[in-house]
């Protein structure tokens, strides 16, 4: 296909797309196949997901309650379901968030220590 | 708490309602994209299956977000399970109707002893209610002299509330004719001690005589007229003032009226006041009145301190009564246990031949059981070979034999119903209480666990048996299958040997009980009945007085 064929693809962490998704939204409602497209898009095709695997997160979300949908009528006139992000899954974000910061920080230091 | 669940599954309904529709749509758009970028129609739509992973995968995760895996699983068994019952009809009905009525005889014997041994009595304060008897040394006769039961209520500290009674056959005139009725005379203390809190009118006040009506007694001869309150009926030839009546569900459980009484047991047509009359000065010709007594306890005081105060007023009243009465001793034990009395030991004992009924039951279900898991070794081999695991396996025959046994213990349930009914209308005075019997959540809870431990029993032999099959041999060897493996022949014969046993326990066992039987009824009590008579004529030693008719014990 593209570049991102030849580049290295990297699998997911557990629990990764969860926050991805939650990030992808925060820039507004999206259906799905939009949701993973930026995911992809904004990391250069460096991550590498299986698309299907992006419905268990989005329903373990809905569980959780950090994300909503709606039905709606897409650009090209087909019905879809839009997810937005809740209240709380903008407060979760921000947790996961400064979490991921510090875990990758901390990861950061310990591979490339100051000498 | 179950908002919350119901939330949750509105939810899951709402979110998993579309999600064919949403993964369709998200293919069609990758699909696009990819004709966008100048691939083919099928080049695309390969593409966009190949980046999306497996649509199945997907769904099943999904699923599982919102459904546990074993729930699904387990839907799954019982889909099967139900499968196979239809499938093999007479197979299946034999398990059943064997498995209904082990468990149905269990559960009816069960719901016996809870209502007999297990339930309280229904009255307030039922663990502290005690029967008080002076029997004379030899004798069995359980009743209490008007001396003795006067200096008990004016003097004990132990109890709180002392009553004396007395269960008879009166002659009650209802208006047109005159009815033969059974009656309980009792004095002051027994109202509160029985509970009796008459739905219309009120109880006879102390010291004055009064009747006080059952609601069946009332509906059936003053056909439910209140008019009838505060009007004087003849009892025994003499008005007396009826005073109230009970509610529908009042109920007295009292002991067996004595033999020689003449009365039968059963319900109590009405209750009358009876007034203790003082006895007089001791001397040849006192009179005294004969009571059955109980009483209740103060809180926290043992029969042990009840028992040697009540001695001690006796032994006094004993010295001013003296040379008339023979020698007495003081008996108290608690109500509940004197109405059971001998039939406690009966029922356990008939507890544990059901159960052993039931474990043939179980043996043989076993045995069924086992012999078709020979004919399934095909089919388990087949489900083993893709990709169903041991334990996968185990529960799905487990699911099985639950089924089996749920449809059987709910057939139990009314076989129980059934069996108690008759046993009720039959016997009702075959053991104290008995037509107290209903099947009560207690009752249903047992049930429910029998069938369990049933399903288990039986379920575990032959799903390990299964266990052991070897998928490569049954597959390849199309012949052996119908043979039944070496392991599974030995654990039938044990269970053929572990039925023998049980039945020869039983047959012994109920042979027994017969020999014990005849003894008891080819020499009733050790005395005759007539000598009995006489002998409760010399307890009274002093002469009855006859005019204190309705209490005294009338020859």
């Amino acid at each position: 296909m593209s570049t991102g064929e030849v580049r290295e693809r990297i699998k997911l962490l557990q629990g990764t797309l969860d926050l991805l998704v939650l990030r992808t939204l925060l820039l507004g409602p999206a259906h799905g196949h939009a949701i993973m497209k930026a995911i992809e898009r904004s990391s250069d095709d460096v991550l590498k997901v299986e698309q299907g695997s992006l419905y268990p997160a989005l329903h373990r979300l809905i569980k959780r309650g950090l994300i909503g949908f709606d039905h709606g009528t897409s650009d090209n006139n087909r019905r879809a379901k839009y997810y937005r992000l809740t209240p709380k899954g903008r407060k979760q974000l921000a947790v996961e968030t400064s979490k991921w910061d510090k875990l990758a920080s901390a990861i950061a230091r310990v591979l490339r220590p100051v000498t | 708490m179950s908002g919350v669940l119901l939330d949750l599954i509105r939810m899951k309904r709402k979110a998993l309602d579309d999600l064919d529709a949403d993964i369709r749509d998200h293919l069609e758009r990758e699909m696009a994209d990819n004709i966008d970028r100048g691939m083919t129609p099928d080049d695309a739509r390969a593409a966009a299956l190949k980046r999306f992973g497996s649509i199945a995968l997907a769904k099943e995760d999904t699923r599982a977000v919102w459904i546990p895996v074993w729930f699904d699983q387990l839907m799954q068994d019982v889909r099967y399970g139900l499968r196979m019952i239809r499938r093999t009809p007479a197979f299946s009905a034999v398990v059943m109707l064997t498995l209904a009525l082990g468990i149905g005889l269990t559960t009816a014997v069960f719901s016996v002893v809870n209502a007999v041994l297990v339930r309280p009595l229904s009255y307030p304060n039922a663990d502290r209610l005690v029967w008080i008897a002076t029997p004379e040394e030899r004798s069995n006769e359980e009743l209490v002299m008007s001396p003795d039961l006067m200096a008990w209520r004016d003097q004990a500290q132990s109890l709180d509330r002392l009553a004396g009674f007395f269960i008879g056959g009166e002659r009650i005139d209802v208006g047109d004719e005159v009815v033969q009725a059974r009656v309980v005379a009792a004095t002051d203390g027994f109202w509160d001690l029985a509970g009796a809190r008459p739905a219309l009118g009120t109880v006879p006040r102390p010291g004055e005589q009064g009747i006080v009506l059952s609601h069946a007694f009332f509906e059936r001869w003053f056909r439910g007229d209140p008019g009838v309150l505060g009007h004087a009926v003849p009892l025994n030839g003499r008005p007396t003032a009826v005073t109230g009546v009970l509610p529908p569900g009042f109920r007295v459980q009292l002991p067996p009226p004595p033999a020689w009484s003449g009365v039968q047991s059963g319900e109590v047509d009405f209750y009358r006041a009876s007034i203790i009359q003082p006895p007089g000065p001791p001397g040849p010709a006192t009179a005294v009145q004969l009571f059955e007594v109980i009483g209740r306890l103060k809180p926290g005081l043992s029969l042990a301190r009840a028992h040697d105060e009540l001695d001690a007023i006796r032994a006094n009243t004993e010295k001013a009564f003296g040379a008339q009465f023979r020698p007495r001793r003081l008996r108290i034990v608690l109500l509940a246990d004197k109405i059971v009395g001998g039939a406690r030991r009966s029922l356990i004992v008939l507890l544990a031949a059901v159960v052993l009924v039931l474990l043939i039951a179980c043996a043989n279900v076993a045995n069924l059981l086992l012999a078709r898991g020979s004919t399934r070794q095909r089919e388990v081999a087949i489900r083993t070979a893709v990709g169903a695991g041991r334990s996968r396996m185990l529960r799905q025959f487990l699911v099985e034999s639950l089924m089996l046994a749920a449809i059987g213990g709910t057939a139990g349930v009314l076989v129980a119903r059934l069996a108690l009914a008759g046993l009720v209308r039959v016997l009702p005075e075959a053991v104290p209480r008995l037509v107290e019997t209903t099947m009560d959540a207690r009752v249903l809870a047992f049930a429910a666990a029998v069938s369990v431990a049933t399903a288990i029993v039986c379920g575990l032999a032959p799903a390990f048996t299964v266990r052991k099959t070897s998928v490569h041999d049954v597959l390849k060897d199309g012949a052996r299958m119908a043979s039944a493996s070496a392991g599974s022949l030995r654990a039938r014969k044990t269970l053929v040997a572990a039925e023998l046993a049980l039945s020869v326990v039983l047959l012994v066992g109920a042979g027994l009980m017969l020999r014990s039987f005849w003894r008891i009824t080819e020499n009733p009590a050790g005395f005759c009945a007539r000598a009995c008579v006489n002998d409760a004529d010399a307890v009274l030693g002093a002469a009855v007085s006859r005019k204190h008719e309705p209490d005294c014990v009338r020859r």
